[in-house]
């Protein structure tokens, strides 16, 4: 049952802003950082202190909050919490 | 046993329909008994022999982890080939360094990084691991491989006409393998699950080999996100796992999470008061009892963990503890194969490293009770690959100069206070070497002078990692935001270990020397002093 509300998740339109939002609450969640401190343009590594392990553990949260499968390599590819944003998107439409 | 080969076939031989390795694919658990090994490693040799690939050899292994990682680098050794296992993660360039500087032969390679060769000489000269089961088996010669002849080279850092490659003997792994199986109680009910990169010695040594040695079965995990490690665990039943710090961490954290998202958090702070009361006076750790719950989520057959690569909090060890898991800490370098000490299941000393494991020998340079670490045993390298230079400043008269510095209590327990050397360690457990990345800066003409230093990381609650930070003296005040655009393309450029995470400028030139070296630890001490 869940896995059907999951998908259907998947199928919902969300605007950047919510999206945004919505990933800078995980981020926060994970990194344990004060949520004002997480900006669109905050580099995930060099501003906010995220190994690549810390980085795939964002991604598997993002990946059951909206029913995705992202890549870890995809880890490496992103900078900034807006890329992750975009990532999800592109994700989100496929 | 003194060599891999006679380890391959002597496992193979004992411990026959068991399984020697596991990966979930396309939601199979694929399985490799210890019987089915050798005919692997034999369609593996057979295909390397083809390629003109013979004894001393370099063979250039580069994958994600996968049963065909271990399968290549058991074939590439027990044909007295030299196996060297690469970070599949780096980019071409660096890939390329490392190729290149060992003159490697043939890469053994998975289908993710075939793009890799793709154009190059080595084009023909490549393994498939995906490709194996196709391969024959034909007119292998027989391999006589010797203890002192070279297994591996394993790079630890380096940049073009700077490589720096670790020889290890048969002799030298093989001693670190059987030290682990006198360390713990293992055999073939053991599952380790498999989660930091096998390029990495520790996971080679303890995770891959020192697992096939005492018959148990190795789990590969084809992500590290926490839900997948936690069904693999669940469906397979892991006993055992070697990671590091920053990985213990992200465990807690999460399952804290968890605790606190269902709104148990006073339910879960009663219990661990209950579990830390019961530890101190009935000396009776119940934890596994109280948090039966979390054992079980974890697939409730954990045995232990081990951590090693970096310094751990000794806090999150006593927390785990109170849930009932334990975690041994280990040290060594990759060129002690990797290990030198380790705590054991029976004595687990909090805070300390362990003792020296069975052969090899510490002790602290100087008069001092605390100094620099040395050790000696059949585990120190052969030395680094073509740099007897570098090879000299760490051997010398039998020992090898860690640049750790620490003291043994009257127990011989080994405890790590600091480093001698620049080399900076993350949380992961990755080394990240100053020299590799001050040259960059230089290429920035609105920096005067720079330099890269190591400073604690306090971000996500962690204490002790490691980031590595620049310090930087712009040649006016103005330029400092221009310089920042640098690094962040810089950063861009560069494998995310070894990205700069911090930035500091300062109006003073950097303190030096009378040799014009700088006093990195000055400016260490600066920054910590600010940030308190």
């Amino acid at each position: 049952m869940n896995n059907n509300q999951d998908a259907s998740n998947k199928k919902k339109p969300i605007t950047n802003d919510q999206l945004s939002k919505e990933i800078k609450t995980i981020i926060a969640k994970i990194t344990k950082l004060p949520i004002e401190k997480i900006l669109d343009d905050s580099n995930l590594f060099a501003d906010l202190g995220i190994e690549s392990l810390a980085g795939v553990e964002i991604f598997a949260a993002i990946d059951k909050k909206y029913n995705l499968n992202i890549p870890e390599e995809k880890v490496k590819d992103v900078t900034s919490v807006a890329d992750l944003v975009d990532l999800i998107q592109i994700m989100l439409k496929q | 046993m003194q060599t891999l080969q006679q380890l391959l076939f002597f496992c193979s031989q004992k411990h026959k329909d068991h399984v020697a390795f596991q990966i979930r694919q396309e939601k199979i658990w694929r399985k490799i008994t210890f019987s089915e090994v050798i005919p692997l490693v034999e369609k593996v040799q057979s295909s390397l022999v083809k390629l003109g690939v013979g004894p001393g050899d370099r063979v250039v292994i580069l994958s994600e982890n996968r049963p065909e990682w271990a399968i290549s680098y058991l074939a590439v050794c027990a044909m007295g080939a030299v196996a060297v296992p690469l970070d599949a993660m780096l980019k071409r360039e660096d890939i390329f360094v490392f190729i290149e500087d060992c003159q490697a032969k043939a890469i053994i390679l998975s289908a993710k990084y075939v793009d890799l060769v793709k154009a190059t000489t080595f084009e023909s000269l490549t393994l498939v691991m995906e490709a194996f089961n196709q391969l024959e088996a034909k007119e292998i010669p027989q391999f006589n491989v010797n203890p002192a002849d070279l297994a591996a080279i394993v790079y630890t850092s380096g940049t073009t006409g700077n490589a720096k490659g670790v020889m290890l003997s048969h002799k030298n792994i093989m001693s670190n393998v059987l030290a682990v199986g006198k360390l713990f109680p293992l055999g073939p009910g053991d599952n380790f699950l498999s989660v930091l990169p096998l390029h990495h010695t520790f996971e080679t040594t303890c995770g891959f080999l020192g697992a096939f040695s005492l018959g148990c079965s190795i789990t590969y995990t084809e992500s590290l996100k926490s839900y997948v490690l936690i069904r693999n665990m669940q469906e397979t039943g892991v006993t055992v796992m070697c990671g590091v710090p920053l990985l213990y961490q992200l465990i807690y954290d999460g399952i804290m999470r968890e605790v606190d998202d269902k709104g148990m958090g006073k339910m879960f702070a009663v219990l661990l008061f209950i579990s830390k009361v019961s530890k101190f006076l009935i000396g009776i750790n119940i934890g596994k009892i109280l948090f039966a719950a979390i054992h079980k989520k974890f697939g409730g057959k954990i045995r232990f963990f081990v951590t090693g690569g970096a310094a751990i909090d000794p806090q999150l060890i006593r927390n785990f503890e109170l849930l009932g898991f334990a975690i041994v800490q280990g040290y060594g370098l990759t060129e002690s194969s990797p290990i030198l000490t380790c705590c054991t299941l029976k004595k687990n000393k909090i805070g300390s490293v362990g003792r020296a494991i069975q052969d090899v020998k510490i002790k602290i340079a100087g008069s001092e009770p605390v100094g620099e670490i040395l050790a000696s045993g059949p585990n120190i390298m052969q030395g680094y690959y073509k740099r007897l230079d570098l090879s000299n400043e760490v051997l010398k008269h039998g020992w090898l100069y860690t640049g750790d510095v620490g003291y043994l209590d009257e127990e011989g327990y080994l405890f790590i206070t600091g480093r001698n050397k620049d080399v900076i360690v993350t949380g992961a457990g990755v080394n990240v070497y100053p020299e590799e990345l001050e040259p960059l800066l230089g290429r920035c003409p609105e920096i005067k002078e720079a330099c890269i230093i190591g400073t604690k990381q306090n971000a996500l609650g962690r204490r002790g990692n490691e980031q590595v930070a620049a310090i930087i003296v712009a040649k006016s005040a103005d330029l400092e935001n221009s310089i920042r655009l640098f690094i962040e393309g810089l950063n861009k450029t560069l494998p995310e270990y070894k990205r700069i995470a911090k930035v500091v400028f300062r109006q003073e030139e950097l303190p030096k020397t009378r040799l014009l070296k700088v006093k990195k630890y000055l400016l260490r001490k600066e920054i910590e002093v600010n940030e308190q």
